[in-house]
């Protein structure tokens, strides 16, 4: 079967150099329409007896992207101190044109015509800060309409009186930020380096769910210190305290503050500086050239050094983690920092 | 590195068309039987027809415990009904009776929260379908043979019809095979009952003189269309769907939901098809099993397979009786299921207080259990042994070995391995094991579908429906006396017909009828919704859980950890949510 594909590319500026090769740009817009995506169709009736399992996967689905990239590099010297600087952004977004899926009654609830992997959850205002105000709330399905002070406040989005799946949007972007950049710095002067590397992105979204939000799991573990800091309780809000987390409950999946709420849909804009290395390199050995060595170079280096952005994500989440089964359970590594020292030798 | 430098100051536009090698991305080629190959034999087509048995009949049964989309999380008819209680985790089957049934496809594999995954109706509709269109093509099964085969899958197909119409109302009429692009719309319930009726008439014909033997226990005699064709119009005479008006207001699809005209002959349609099933049974040797011994002959009829009151049972072993669904869900003393690993759900399932209200004292008078205060444990072990005889052949009742098992190591409470006892974890009033007598070294069961007790009990609702008392006293006496009770005497119909549905409860108590007749009853409020009780205990000194009289101390009653809740809407069950937005089927009310 045809993978169909279509590309519009426009290239603006391809490796130009300009003022003597010091700057040097490249610059793209892309748009790609593609069809003939091998998808499971979704819209044959049940009635048919037939599982989706069953039924042959079909080439029907459609899906475009868009975006640009663009990058710049400066390399210059004056006399023995010489430097380069690049940086690079690219932004692209995807959206499901067709995937033969049964339409919803209504249209944010369907993933067509939405980011491949955009989230959706219940909206999320505020919370439930009194009985009164917990009192007031929309008829809520999920947890048999069990909803108290300290809860998080959802939003009817339909307008129906009822909080059910009819009021899951979109909410944040897709795992997979639609920005990514990076820029890279290297100074030298007289054997002397500092070479560092920023990465970051930017509109990308991150689900905390399993047991980043349940405390004492499985009955045997503890509760995470944003949990235990910042709960609400009436003692808190009246202080002005800053609440990161609902009322303290050992159910909390099961209730109506679970994993579906844009509450714990945490943003994973960043930048990072993601490597640096400071190196300096030995011309002049002296008595090292005894050894017959040539040149000496030693480095440190260093992963992960700090990190801007991701605040709002739980400290310790890596804002690159991608998103799969088990990251979503909560199990987690905390982002690490490596340190290295070595040294080069050359005889 | 040569310095050209190509100042690009014009805009290129460059159109790319580019495919990818049409090798990387052909779907594999389907592998597997083919409907000729499994046609080819008698013996391959064995294999056709008892997956059809297999399919078919596990309508409301949790065949599969964790594989979705079955029923919910560890839900069973018994526990949405209100008649087990249950303690474990399981956030579907909480959410299930404490916010209701929903329609959302974020529960349970899509399916949502129900009693039934939708789509595999049709699914086991089509299988038989298919054994219908195909049979004849087997050369070594005479023509009487493959007649016989489509009169069973018949039968077949009209039951699974009933079902969904107990649970959905009209639903579409599938009457063969159907292709991608055919489909069929809603029918209303006349229509479906139309069509249940008909492919009863049908099956009855062809499997008229059918006896198996008795390698072929369990497939469908003639008796068993004629008990759905009864069952049916009993459905369609109660109350849900015998009105002028539907349970909630639906416009133009009222049709779908109600019949839409109160006809008091349709008693009198449900009254003389029970009739004719007793009257096939009898001729036939299914009856009523009645030897003046209630408890032997409770406990053989719903608790030894192949009796002959059982009509049609669920006859499929599950591979691997450890992890399967039906033994963890319905036996409570899984000594050879611990051993192959898991747990048994309902070890943690017990009988509510109040489906214990519904059982009387042998002697038929009313008996009284301690208040929310602290009564010694002997008081309980006293009233359990004045209970009759159908809960003692029922369950197992805590600190006391169980009656339907005497002498069997197995399910005795002094063995430390059975699983017979209490524990710290609530768990209702006492346990159900009643598919389990005298079990011996048995490891498997027989679910029953149709026993020839419902029939006496289909009479005496729909007589005294029609006001005919006598008669409905006379088919309601059958089953007390049976039970070893003396006879109902009142003939007021409001006190009869409380009488009769108190008679439907404990006789079929855990046997999936409580809860659809809570729903056709129109009694959902009273018979399901609120906040249910069990008795919690006290055990000796640290004990985390008692086996023997002398664990226990004292017992209270108490709450449950579940308040039952019910929705006008619950009447019937939504369309799983996936059907509706495909368009060709309406969802019911309040969904």
């Amino acid at each position: 079967m045809l993978l169909g594909k279509r590309r519009y590319l426009i290239i603006l500026l391809r490796n130009c150099a300009f003022f003597k090769d010091r700057l040097s740009i490249t610059a793209d817009l892309f748009k790609e329409n593609r069809n003939n995506i091998l998808t499971t169709l979704e819209t044959v009736p049940g009635i048919v007896g037939a599982d989706v399992s069953v039924l042959p996967p079909v080439n029907v689905g459609k899906m475009s992207n868009k975006g640009y990239e663009l990058s710049i590099l400066w390399r210059d010297n004056i006399s023995d101190f010489n430097y380069q600087i690049s940086g690079q952004v690219s932004y692209a977004r995807n959206k499901i044109d067709y995937m033969a899926e049964a339409p919803y009654e209504y249209v944010w609830m369907n993933k067509t015509g939405f980011s491949y992997g955009q989230y959706k959850a219940y909206v999320n205002d505020g919370f439930y800060n009194s009985e009164e105000e917990a009192a007031n709330h929309p008829y809520n399905s999920v947890d048999g309409n069990h909803v108290q002070a300290g809860d998080l406040r959802i939003i009817d989005i339909n307008g129906d009186g009822i909080i059910d799946n009819k009021d899951v949007t979109p909410t944040g972007f897709s795992n997979i930020p639609r920005y990514a950049f990076s820029a890279n710095v290297f100074l030298e002067y007289k054997g002397f380096e500092i070479s560092a590397l920023f990465t970051g992105s930017a509109q990308g979204t991150f689900s905390m769910g399993g047991y980043m939000i349940s405390p004492f799991a499985q009955n045997k573990s503890n509760a995470l210190e944003y949990m235990y800091e910042g709960r609400w309780t009436p003692e808190n809000y009246a202080s002005g305290k800053k609440i990161t987390y609902p009322r303290m409950s050992l159910n909390t999946s099961g209730t109506q503050n679970g994993a579906t709420n844009s509450f714990w849909f945490r943003s994973t804009d960043h930048v990072k500086l993601k490597n640096l290395e400071v190196a300096y390199t030995f011309r002049k050995l002296g008595f090292l050239s005894r050894l017959k060595m040539s040149s000496l170079r030693l480095y440190f280096n260093s992963n992960n050094l700090f990190t801007f952005g991701g605040k709002d994500l739980i400290e310790g989440i890596d804002p690159e983690l991608s998103q799969d089964d088990k990251t979503t359970e909560g199990i987690i590594y905390p982002i690490t920092r490596v340190f290295n020292f070595g040294f080069k030798i050359q005889f | 590195m040569k310095k050209i430098s190509y100042l690009l100051t014009s805009i290129l536009i460059v159109i790319g068309i580019s495919s990818c090698k049409d090798a990387f991305i052909e779907k594999p080629a389907v592998t597997g039987l083919s409907v000729d190959e499994v046609f080819s034999s008698a013996k391959n087509a064995e294999g056709a027809i008892s997956l059809a048995y297999s399919y078919i009949l596990s309508s409301g049964l949790p065949i599969y415990s964790w594989t979705p989309p079955y029923l919910p999380y560890e839900a069973t008819e018994a526990i949405m009904g209100g008649e087990d209680v249950d303690s474990s985790w399981g956030y579907m089957k909480e959410n299930l009776v404490s916010s209701g049934m929903t329609a959302t496809d974020s529960y349970n594999n899509g399916a949502g929260l129900s009693d039934d995954y939708f789509p595999y109706n049709y699914k086991y509709i089509r299988h038989a379908f298919l054994v219908i269109e195909n049979i004849d093509k087997v050369p070594d099964m005479t023509l009487a043979e493959k007649e016989i085969v489509k009169g069973e899958m018949k039968g077949l197909i009209a039951f699974r019809y009933l079902e969904m119409m107990k649970r959905y109302g009209g639903v579409p009429l599938v009457k063969k095979t159907l292709t991608m692009v055919e489909s069929a719309p809603r029918a209303t319930v006349q229509e479906t009952l139309d069509y249940i009726l008909e492919l009863c008439e049908q099956s009855a014909v062809a499997l008229d003189n059918v006896v198996w033997s008795n390698d072929w226990m369990g497939r469908l005699t003639k008796g068993v269309p004629l008990a759905i064709k009864a069952e049916a119009l009993m459905y369609a005479a109660r109350p849900l769907f015998n009105s002028d008006e539907p349970y909630l207001p639906y416009g133009v699809n009222n049709d779908k939901i109600c019949l839409c005209e109160y006809k008091e002959s349709r008693w009198n349609d449900a009254i003389k098809a029970n009739l004719d099933v007793l009257k096939w049974g009898k001729e036939n040797g299914y009856e009523i099993i009645d030897t003046d011994n209630p408890f032997e002959d409770f406990g053989t009829a719903v608790g030894v397979p192949c009796n002959k009151e059982i009509l049609l049972a669920y006859k499929h072993q599950a591979v691997g009786q450890g992890p399967s669904g039906i033994y963890k869900n319905y036996c409570p003393n899984p000594l050879y299921i611990r051993s192959n690993g898991g747990t048994a759900l309902c070890e943690y399932r017990g009988m509510s207080y109040e489906m214990l209200l519904n059982f009387k004292k042998a002697d038929g008078s009313e008996q009284v259990w301690a208040g929310t205060e602290e009564r010694p444990y002997q008081e309980y072990y006293d009233k359990v042994h004045e209970m009759e005889p159908r809960f003692k052949a029922s369950v197992f009742a805590y600190g006391i070995n169980p009656w339907n098992n005497e002498g069997n190591d197995k399910w005795s409470i002094t063995n430390e391995s059975s699983w017979l006892k209490a524990n710290k974890n609530k768990q209702g009033c006492a346990r159900n094991i009643k598919f389990w007598y005298n079990t011996g070294n048995r490891e498997w069961f027989e679910f029953p579908i149709y026993r020839m007790a419902e029939f006496y009990l289909n009479l005496a609702e729909a007589y005294n429906e029609i006001g005919h008392s006598t008669e409905a006293l006379a088919n309601l006496n059958v089953i007390r006396n049976r039970a070893g009770l003396p006879d109902e005497t009142v003939t007021d119909y409001k006190l009869l017909q409380t009488s009769i549905r108190r008679e439907w409860a404990v006789e079929f108590y855990n046997e999936n009828q409580y809860y659809p007749h809570a729903r056709h009853w129109k009694e959902g409020e009273t018979m399901i919704a609120g906040t249910k009780h069990i008795f919690t205990f006290k055990f000796a000194g640290s004990l985390t859980d008692a086996r023997v009289p002398e664990d226990f101390i004292s017992y209270r009653l108490d709450e449950a950890a579940q308040k039952y809740v019910w929705l006008k809407k619950m009447y019937l069950s939504p369309i799983t949510l996936a059907e509706v937005n495909k368009g060709y089927i309406e969802q019911n009310p309040g969904y």
